[in-house]
């Protein structure tokens, strides 16, 4: 037992391996990290710019209604009707409608606003109010105006 | 049992590498944690101005907003302006003030037309550490809003027209079609005549 020599070598050996072992969990728990930061980043300017496009349709439709309000629309054609309406508004069979678009990033697609209100006596009610992104993480929501 | 020098030399090399990878290893996880906590914070931050700036949109006063999200709404000393504070969780949810991890300041602006009210909010996130004990009074609130950074911003807007404004509560009016009025005609008629027919009958009953 007294001249048995201390394996030294085996202890590095077990160190070595347990530090690569550790610094393949850090890196692999590095990029988990960095992985979810930027899916929260995308998640938070995706937010920002549909409500960017939502907030371009809101103003649009305060714009449409006021000429709804204080015109007599319902004896106007669609053409006319079109002419009285803001820049990029087009009314066809009865339907005004407008998009907006707005991109999301430098390289992730984009959110588009599509808006319809169709023509009702002297009012109109909105028919199509949808958000929808294109690019990387494509989706669409819609809501039904209580109007 | 003897130890030459190359055991001495092993174990210098082990102590040092051992130091080396662990202040290396260190820094690596800290940066980790402390970047998934960034996005944690990010995350819910997000979903509660998702949620103020649906509350937002849903109605028509700031103090309908500050109810919906079971926040307090502030008045200035002149009473001409108003802010919402809400309190949300880590994750974005509703919250109590003591127990909120996120607290929301909500600002609007008015522009009144003929047809309604085009209300744009400016809706910012910030970490609830930030307010404690600063959010009283609304002057209190922007001060403090103006000084701290905010976690996530959020602008929107929402277009209440007339009917809303007048009728708040109610789902507005209802035009009838043309086929739904003379229904309603036609039913309205029915009925009075049925009235009529009653109170000629009472009438009858009366006199007898």
């Amino acid at each position: 037992m007294k001249d048995q020599p201390i394996k030294t070598g085996t202890l590095s050996i077990l160190i070595v391996i347990a530090v690569i072992s550790l610094a393949v969990l850090s890196i692999l728990a590095y990029q988990t990290s960095r992985a979810d930061y930027e899916r929260s980043r995308e998640y938070a300017d995706a937010t920002t710019v549909i409500y960017q496009v939502e907030a371009e349709g809101e103003s649009w439709r305060a714009s449409v209604d006021e000429v709804f309000f204080t015109q007599n629309t319902s004896t106007l054609t669609d053409a006319q009707l079109e002419q009285m309406l803001p820049d990029g508004t087009t009314v066809e069979d009865g339907v005004v409608k407008a998009t907006f678009t707005e991109p999301v990033g430098s390289a992730d697609g984009t959110a588009t606003l599509t808006a319809e209100l169709a023509r009702s006596g002297s009012g109109y009610e909105v028919r199509t109010w949808t958000v929808e992104r294109t690019g990387a993480r494509s989706g669409e929501s819609t809501y039904e105006s209580i109007l | 049992m003897k130890r030459g020098i190359s055991f001495y030399i092993e174990t210098v090399v082990l102590i040092v590498m051992i130091v080396l990878a662990s202040t290396v290893l260190v820094q690596l996880f800290a940066n980790s944690a402390s970047r998934s906590r960034s996005a944690a914070q990010l995350m819910g931050a997000t979903s509660a101005a998702r949620s103020a700036a649906e509350a937002f949109s849903g109605t028509e006063t700031d103090e309908t907003v500050a109810r919906t999200l079971e926040g307090v709404c502030l008045t200035s000393d002149d009473y001409l302006s108003d802010v919402v504070v809400a309190y949300f969780n880590d994750a974005g949810g509703i919250s109590t003030a003591d127990e909120a991890a996120l607290v929301a300041v909500i600002t609007s602006e008015d522009e009144l037309q003929t047809s309604g009210d085009l209300r744009a909010a400016h809706i910012r996130i910030y970490d609830a550490s930030a307010f404690v004990g600063a959010s009283d009074t609304y002057q209190q609130v922007l001060d403090r809003a103006s000084t701290v950074s905010a976690a996530y911003t959020l602008e929107t807007r929402s277009f209440v027209p007339m009917h809303r404004i007048m009728f708040p509560m109610g789902p507005g009016p209802v035009i009838p079609s043309a086929e739904q009025e003379s229904a309603m005609t036609d039913t309205a008629g029915a009925m009075l005549q049925v009235a009529s027919a009653a109170t000629i009958t009472t009438q009858g009953a009366n006199a007898s």
